[in-house]
């Protein structure tokens, strides 16, 4: 504190009359003093100065804000462990498929659990493929099947049912180790081709049915007999 | 006008003026506010009441709030007194220690700008006279020459008392008890450059109002 400086004489004269305590005023009663000193609670006397108490403040603050934060991740967390269980059982299918692929990489598979309805799932799924391939496998042994058939009677009684035998091992579960392997053919073009080698069997194979739509067509056209004979019998 | 002026305050006394004013020492008063002693309280209370009083008057509008100021300064005086003391251990031994007075007046100085924080009562308008108007000079106005013949304390006293407590509070701390702008603004929360202006603004209000007060 320095006293002020530059000052006009007025200011001067103004200030040494406010410093001036010459007046004596008698004091009041000590009794109201008193009182406010038995009414407030005695300040901190103890040692524990404000600083240390803002401080130990502060830090319990900071105790119970990190306290309720790690309570709220902890919830959080449980949430999401919660949402991840539920969605398990369609991971485990993509795992399942992942695994799949990994045994044709030929890759120990691992699993970190067995569950008997993904081993079923899987199971369908591989029935469900083998199903697939056999209906293919089919497609492609009928359509061979003219070709099949010239041979089979250019050998005529030595193997008269093997192709028979092909299908029915083929709707058999067990899998065809020649059929899945065998590349995409391009058999139709063959048949084509082949088809006016055998001009026979082809005509042989459609006779039969222009025969019975002609049957037909001769059935529903031609009148029965009988109503000729019906006046005889009313003679 | 100073009987006037000291029978205002005559209201709040009992007359009980200490008996042991003079019997105990500043050390045995210290050691026995340090142990919350009755005896040693009210010695210290009747032996700075009249400096208190002196200061709470020049911060405070009305005798009412003089005697506000002026309680809760002893009550922070007689609950604190550790602070004094730790005061004087923090301190360098080159500097001299801080004297009870002086640290009474301090804390009595903490209690007006506290009293005036709390005092919602007086609104903290600015004086209504601009700085454009001081260079300008009425026919009403007095000399300093006038002022200083004319005037007494209490003339000044009243006129300070007129001043809004944010100047009033910025004058006493400035010019009679020679806190530096610094301090000032560091006291009261406002920056250096308000508490300058506020000075000067007071200085030039207070004139006018000794100037008002004085019988032409």
């Amino acid at each position: 504190m320095k006293p002020a400086s530059n000052s006009s004489p007025l200011d001067s004269f103004i200030r040494n009359s406010l410093k001036s305590a010459d007046t004596n005023i008698p004091p009041f009663d000590w009794s109201e003093v008193e009182v406010l000193l038995k009414h407030e609670p005695r300040s901190m006397s103890v040692g524990a100065s404000k600083k240390t108490i803002l401080i130990a403040v502060a830090v319990a603050g900071v105790l119970l804000l990190t306290f309720g934060v790690f309570k709220i991740a902890e919830y959080y967390s449980n949430e999401a462990a919660e949402t991840e269980t539920s969605t398990d059982s369609t991971q485990n299918s993509f795992d399942l498929i992942d695994t799949a692929n990994a045994a044709h990489a030929t890759l120990p598979p691992h699993f970190p659990k067995i569950d008997s309805a993904a081993i079923s799932l899987e199971k369908f799924k591989s029935d469900s493929i083998r199903a697939v391939i056999i209906a293919d496998s089919i497609r492609k042994i009928n359509i061979k099947e003219p070709v099949v058939k010239t041979i089979q009677k250019q050998d005529r009684k030595k193997r008269p049912d093997t192709t028979q035998k092909a299908v029915a091992d083929t709707t058999s579960p067990k899998p065809n180790p020649i059929i899945p392997d065998t590349p995409p053919e391009p058999p139709v073009k063959e048949i084509i081709i082949e088809t006016p080698l055998v001009p026979d069997t082809t005509t042989k194979n459609s006779a039969p049915n222009n025969s019975s739509k002609k049957r037909r067509k001769s059935k529903n056209s031609v009148p029965p007999p009988p109503a000729e004979t019906k006046p005889d019998s009313l003679k | 006008m100073e009987s006037i002026f000291l029978s205002h305050f005559s209201k709040y006394s009992k007359g009980k003026i200490g008996k042991f004013a003079q019997e105990m020492t500043e050390e045995e008063l210290i050691r026995g506010c340090l142990k919350h002693e009755p005896a040693a309280q009210r010695e210290l209370y009747l032996q700075y009441f009249s400096k208190v009083m002196h200061v709470c008057i020049r911060y405070s509008k009305s005798p009412q709030g003089a005697k506000a100021i002026l309680l809760n300064a002893f009550k922070n005086i007689l609950n604190g007194f550790r602070n004094h003391v730790e005061l004087n251990a923090k301190r360098k031994k080159d500097l001299p220690p801080i004297t009870l007075e002086e640290w009474i007046n301090k804390e009595t100085i903490a209690s007006a700008v506290q009293h005036m924080h709390a005092d919602k009562k007086e609104h903290f308008v600015s004086s209504t006279v601009s700085m454009r108007d001081s260079g300008k000079k009425s026919d009403q106005e007095l000399s300093d020459e006038q002022i200083i013949n004319s005037s007494d304390k209490l003339m000044i006293i009243k006129a300070l008392q007129q001043l809004t407590p944010s100047y009033r509070v910025i004058y006493n701390l400035h010019e009679v008890d020679g806190y530096s702008h610094p301090e000032i603004s560091l006291l009261l929360d406002i920056s250096e450059y308000t508490s300058q202006d506020s000075l000067s603004k007071a200085k030039f209000n207070l004139r006018k109002n000794i100037c008002g007060i004085i019988p032409q």
